[in-house]
């Protein structure tokens, strides 16, 4: 050890203990007796020092060879000198920067931490895996911040100071807040995710079927967008085919939520998406899929199934229509002709039946004279709008085809949304019925063929059952003529009406 | 059971043995002859050709009963060490060495005083943890055995209701009989004393042993003090530190300063159960931090120094009127304190 370094031990412990015996500064320094003789004379000699011998209580005079106690001086310049003195051998002070424990072990940590933090993959987590993970990286980082906190604690170092803000214990400190704020983001983050996951989980869970069925709704989507974009309809139904078959499969493995859920719906249609996100109850949400299952589903199961469902939470015999063609398209006639039985008495009771006449006739004995001589007759005699109608061609005479409508089970939630939307075609096509109608008025038929025929003939006076008998006995290719009058025919106008046509038709025609 | 077991006769508890004789015969003369006239030398001198004397005995003789040790030493001592002044201590010593010896009634004697002192100090400087831990210790039989290994210096383990006395070389024999009071004496207090079940060395070698040495100096003489900054000096190394800052929290102005210290230091290691583990890490930084900022800062205290020392000195001397320490309290007081060293947000 130096002369320099002796010194300046000295000087520093007499700083420190300001009051002290000789064996006290030998064992606060580590030095010998013989070492701090001299320095300490020095000290004295200068008058830093005073010096007295010890007293023991109760003692008048101190013992032989009683040691001495030295004390600093009180004075300020003198203790400033010594201070001087000191700063001179050792500007950075006593103790310069000592190897923290603490710090080596937050450091070690932190290190850790980092690495699993930047590496965490916490989506890959069961629920008890994250929990685990959040337990035990949270007690570290508490444990790294608890070190931290002790290091700068026993530091002599005031880190407050900015000229202490490049320290390693300060840099560890911002670290660990840096890793804090990380590590409560990225559990926070995989929470919420979960939790919408759950929350989205829980929808499916109520909606699994309405999902699944509005995968089959691609087909027609994108064969259509193929054929569209000029695509071989063949090759566009394959691509749509194996499309769906990919999407169902993504959903079974309970991939398809999510951000992918949500895409996968918005290239199913703008406007299924835009009826979805719109809903606002279940209700809405059932009625919004039975919309588009309506329109573009060829599985009227599915449909039918969104529709009993909304209407368990909506009354309204509209539904009930939509229901009975939806079984008839299923061929389940009795299930038909109940809901359709439960439409018409909701629906007479609500409104007048339109003053019809009604008459059905077979094919061969059409003739298209024969309709015209008629039209003519009864337009002579009576203000009537006269009609005919059939899923059969007219030939040159027809002016228009009629698509199946059902009723829209939206209706009524926007302004936007019609009363009437379209069946699906791939459902349909040898449902749409040909008219003709020489005054050129527009025709508003609402179901398949044969509800048309059924409502028809109810509203031209025949009883529920016996509307619905002779409906279901309507050919594909019989033609029926309805004629509208303006105002309720008496029985006199009907009579007369009737006979005109068994003239024109050579009593083929059956009235309703 | 006995008080003394030597559960050997091998040779290093005889030079043990041998050793603790001489030292006993030393100190008994010198309090005869307090005052060797005209001597140029110390009594650390002559302690030392004493030493060098059971050294040379130990080299020339190695593994002989301890009857031929006494009587090999007997006669080095009357014509080896004709050191001026001491006659009288010496020639004591030679005539002692030829009577009857009870090694382990002087063990026993040394025990029991270093046990008493404990209870003093407590008693002058404990408060009501310290007091009940104390009334819970039992003055330890010792058994004496020779170590597996070799040491250097003499130790001490407890061992159930045991403490077991091991002796190091025979170079440094006499040295540690010599001081063997205060070795025991510090085995009681910063081992045995403490409440806690694995020792905290900076506290025990560091703190309590400063605690200690302030005892030792009021309570001894300037000779014992010398013989144990000898001993203690070189072996105080790694936990000098933690010594100095025992110093320097034992050492400050006010007169009652030290007995609400030392109350403090007992008070926190008798209670050491009834705190949680990181209330004593915390407290442990907090204390040895505080002595690190404010001893190191040489220059004028700024407000925030002053503040952390009035908070340290209320947590220490603000007690003194109720007498009752609370680790915990202290704990957070202390935290509080050192809020504004920490880094800024």
């Amino acid at each position: 050890m130096s002369a320099n370094e002796t010194r300046i031990k000295i000087l520093c412990a007499v700083q420190q203990l300001e009051r002290f015996t000789i064996a006290d500064l030998c064992l606060h320094t580590g030095l010998e007796p013989s070492q701090v003789y001299r320095e300490i004379a020095d000290l004295q000699k200068r008058e830093i020092l005073t010096s007295a011998a010890v007293m023991r209580a109760g003692e008048a005079a101190p013992a032989h060879r009683a040691p001495k106690l030295y004390r600093l001086a009180s004075e300020p310049e003198k203790r400033a000198t010594l201070q001087e003195e000191v700063e001179r051998f050792l500007p950075t002070g006593l103790n310069p920067a000592a190897p923290s424990a603490h710090l080596e072990r937050a450091q070690g940590a932190l290190s850790l931490i980092t690495e699993e933090l930047l590496e965490a993959s916490l989506s890959r987590f069961s629920g008890t895996q994250l929990d685990q993970w959040e337990s035990e990286l949270g007690s570290r980082l508490e444990e790294a911040g608890q070190a931290l906190k002790r290091a700068t604690w026993e530091s002599e170092l005031d880190f407050s100071e900015e000229s202490n803000s490049r320290h390693p214990l300060a840099v560890a400190v911002r670290l660990h807040r840096t890793l804090s704020d990380r590590f409560q983001e990225l559990a926070r983050a995989e929470r919420d995710r979960r939790e919408r996951a759950a929350a989205e989980s829980d929808w499916s869970r109520a909606l699994p079927q309405f999902a699944r069925a509005a995968m089959k709704m691609v087909v027609p989507a994108t064969a259509a967008l193929g054929v569209s974009i000029g695509l071989n309809p063949a090759v566009s139904a394959v691509v749509a085919a194996v499309t769906v078959k990919f999407l169902e499969k993504q959903m079974e493995q309970g991939a398809l939520k999510g951000s992918l859920y949500e895409q996968t719906l918005n290239w199913l249609g703008a406007s299924l998406k835009r009826d979805l996100s719109s809903a606002d109850s279940k209700a809405g949400v059932l009625a919004a899929l039975a919309k588009h299952f309506i329109t573009y589903s060829d599985n009227p199961e599915a449909a039918l199934k969104y529709l009993r469902q909304l209407h368990r939470q909506k009354s309204d015999y509209r539904l009930d229509f939509d229901q009975a063609n939806l079984e008839l398209l299923q061929h389940k006639i009795e299930g038909a002709q109940e809901y359709w039985t439960a439409y018409r008495n909701h629906r007479q009771a609500l409104a007048a039946p339109p003053p019809l006449v009604v008459g059905r006739m077979t094919a061969k004995n059409w003739s298209d004279p024969a309709y015209r001589d008629t039209i003519q007759e009864i337009s002579k005699r009576y203000p009537a709008a006269i009609s005919a109608l059939s899923q059969s061609a007219f030939g040159a005479q027809e002016d228009k085809i009629l698509r199946p409508r059902l009723f829209n089970p939206l209706y009524g939630k926007n302004d936007r949304e019609p009363e009437y939307v379209p069946l699906s075609e791939n459902a349909s096509s040898d449902l749409i019925l040909h008219v003709t109608r020489p005054s050129g008025e527009t025709l508003v038929t609402a179901g398949v063929p044969k509800l048309v025929w059924a409502d028809l003939f109810c509203e031209s006076g025949r009883a529920l059952e016996e509307a619905w008998g002779a409906a279901m006995r309507v050919k594909p290719d019989d033609r029926i003529l309805r004629i509208e009058f303006i105002e309720s025919p008496n029985s006199t106008v009907r009579q007369e009406t009737e006979r005109i046509l068994e003239d024109h038709f050579r009593d083929a025609v059956a009235f309703a | 059971m006995k008080n003394v077991l030597w559960e050997d006769t091998e040779l290093p508890v005889r030079v043990f043995q041998l050793a603790l004789r001489l030292a006993t015969h030393f100190l008994e003369r010198l309090e005869q002859f307090p005052d060797p006239a005209g001597s140029g030398t110390s009594l650390m001198e002559v302690l030392g050709l004493i030493s060098e004397e059971l050294k040379i005995t130990h080299k020339q003789l190695r593994d002989r009963p301890i009857a031929d040790y006494t009587e090999h030493l007997r006669a080095r001592l009357g014509t080896s060490i004709p050191v001026k002044g001491y006659g009288e201590v010496i020639g004591g010593m030679v005539a002692d060495l030829a009577s009857p010896f009870g090694c382990e009634d002087r063990l026993v004697q040394l025990n029991r005083r270093a046990f008493e002192a404990l209870k003093i100090c407590i008693d002058k400087w404990g408060e009501p943890a310290s007091r009940e831990r104390a009334g819970q210790m039992k003055l330890l039989p010792i058994r004496c055995q020779t170590p597996l290994a070799e040491s250097p210096i003499l130790s001490f383990v407890r061992q159930g209701r045991n403490l077991l006395l091991r002796p190091g070389s025979a170079d440094d024999a006499l040295w540690e009989c010599i001081i063997l009071e205060f070795s025991l004496f510090h085995e009681y207090l910063s081992h045995y004393f403490p409440g806690w079940r694995e020792d905290e060395e900076e506290i025990s070698e560091g703190l309590l042993f400063a605690l200690e040495w302030e005892w030792f100096q009021v309570e001894y003489l300037p000779f014992d003090v010398q013989l144990l900054l000898h001993q203690w000096n070189p072996r105080l190394q790694a936990n000098r530190e933690a010594f100095q800052f025992g110093q320097w929290l034992l050492r400050r102005e006010c007169p009652a300063w030290r007995n609400c210290a030392a109350g403090f230091l007992l008070e926190w290691v008798a209670g050491w159960k009834q705190f949680r583990k990181d209330v004593h890490e915390d407290l442990k930084s907090q204390v040895f931090g505080i002595g690190h900022k404010l001893r190191s800062r040489m220059s004028r205290l700024r407000q925030k120094d002053q503040d952390l020392r009035r908070i340290l000195e209320e947590a220490i001397c603000g007690s003194c009127q109720g007498r009752d320490w609370n680790a915990g309290i202290v704990r957070d007081s202390l935290g509080r304190a050192l809020e504004p060293f920490s880094p800024s947000d």
